[in-house]
């Protein structure tokens, strides 16, 4: 087996530094893949022609895998089911149903799809309508399925229950019990809406 | 009721519905524990402010 030494960009090799240090397993995998730094930081390659796209491409996509945002799993979780849009994936987070997505922004689902496509978690596909503007529909990948189903017997931070609601409650020997009652009325009907959208 | 929109699918733990079943089930209990200890709160208030308008009564 020869070795070669060559200088990868710039981007490339500060990507594979900090992969060296904080993800050994990545770092292995990029080994195994022909891909390696030595000790002084040189670049070794088996490949005459290291295809740094190529190599920027899968370490952005295992980076980016052990990355994933709790948005980023939420939008996997959603098309584990059914090939949806941004805007598909906005709607149904917005369903009483699905209140423990969250209340996510178009603003924020859309870089989000960006990232996971770029590990390639997802792919997308234009759907062209007639007189409608095309869209643009993600189905998920199956290394994105692989990172789901990983992600979902991981270990899960213990909830902190923090509530303005709750904390006034705890003073609320302190209060006038005429205006305390108008706002636990006002929690009331607010839940009772919560209940009857089910 | 639940169970009956679900239907015996809730069983099958291998397909999506039963991930919308065991997430619903969780909102719902929460609404119906969180309502229920609202009413408590407000039969207490209520039993106060109906004393206190009976101490204002009798001043």
């Amino acid at each position: 087996m020869s070795w070669e030494v060559s200088k990868p960009r710039a981007p490339v090799q500060s990507t594979l530094l900090s992969l060296a240090e904080n993800e050994p397993c990545i770092y292995l995998f990029l080994f195994i893949s022909h891909f390696i730094y030595d000790a002084s930081g040189r670049f070794l390659t088996r490949s005459r022609e290291p295809d740094e796209r190529l190599l920027l491409r899968r370490v952005i996509r295992y980076y980016s895998a052990m990355t994933i945002s709790l948005l980023g799993y939420a939008i996997l979780s959603l098309l584990a089911r059914i090939p949806l849009s941004g805007y598909d994936l906005a709607r149904e987070m917005r369903k009483p149903h699905s209140f423990f997505f969250g209340q996510a922004q178009l603003s924020q689902i859309y870089p989000e799809l960006a990232r996971l496509e770029a590990a390639e978690l997802v792919a997308s596909q234009i759907i062209e309508q007639r007189g409608r503007p095309d869209r643009k529909v993600y189905s998920m990948l199956p290394l994105g399925r692989q990172q789901l189903e990983r992600w979902v017997v991981s270990p899960t931070p213990l909830l902190e229950v923090r509530s303005e609601f709750l904390i006034k409650a705890h003073s609320l020997w302190l209060a006038d019990p005429q205006q305390a009652l108008l706002q636990f009325q006002e929690q009331e009907r607010y839940h009772q809406a919560n209940l009857a959208a089910y | 009721m639940l169970e009956e929109r679900w239907g015996a699918r809730f069983a099958l733990m291998n397909i999506p519905d039963f991930g919308d079943y065991l997430t619903v089930k969780r909102g719902v209990g929460y609404e119906r524990d969180y309502i229920a200890w609202l009413q408590w709160v407000m039969a207490i208030l209520e039993e106060r402010v109906k004393q206190q308008r009976e101490e204002q009564a009798t001043e």
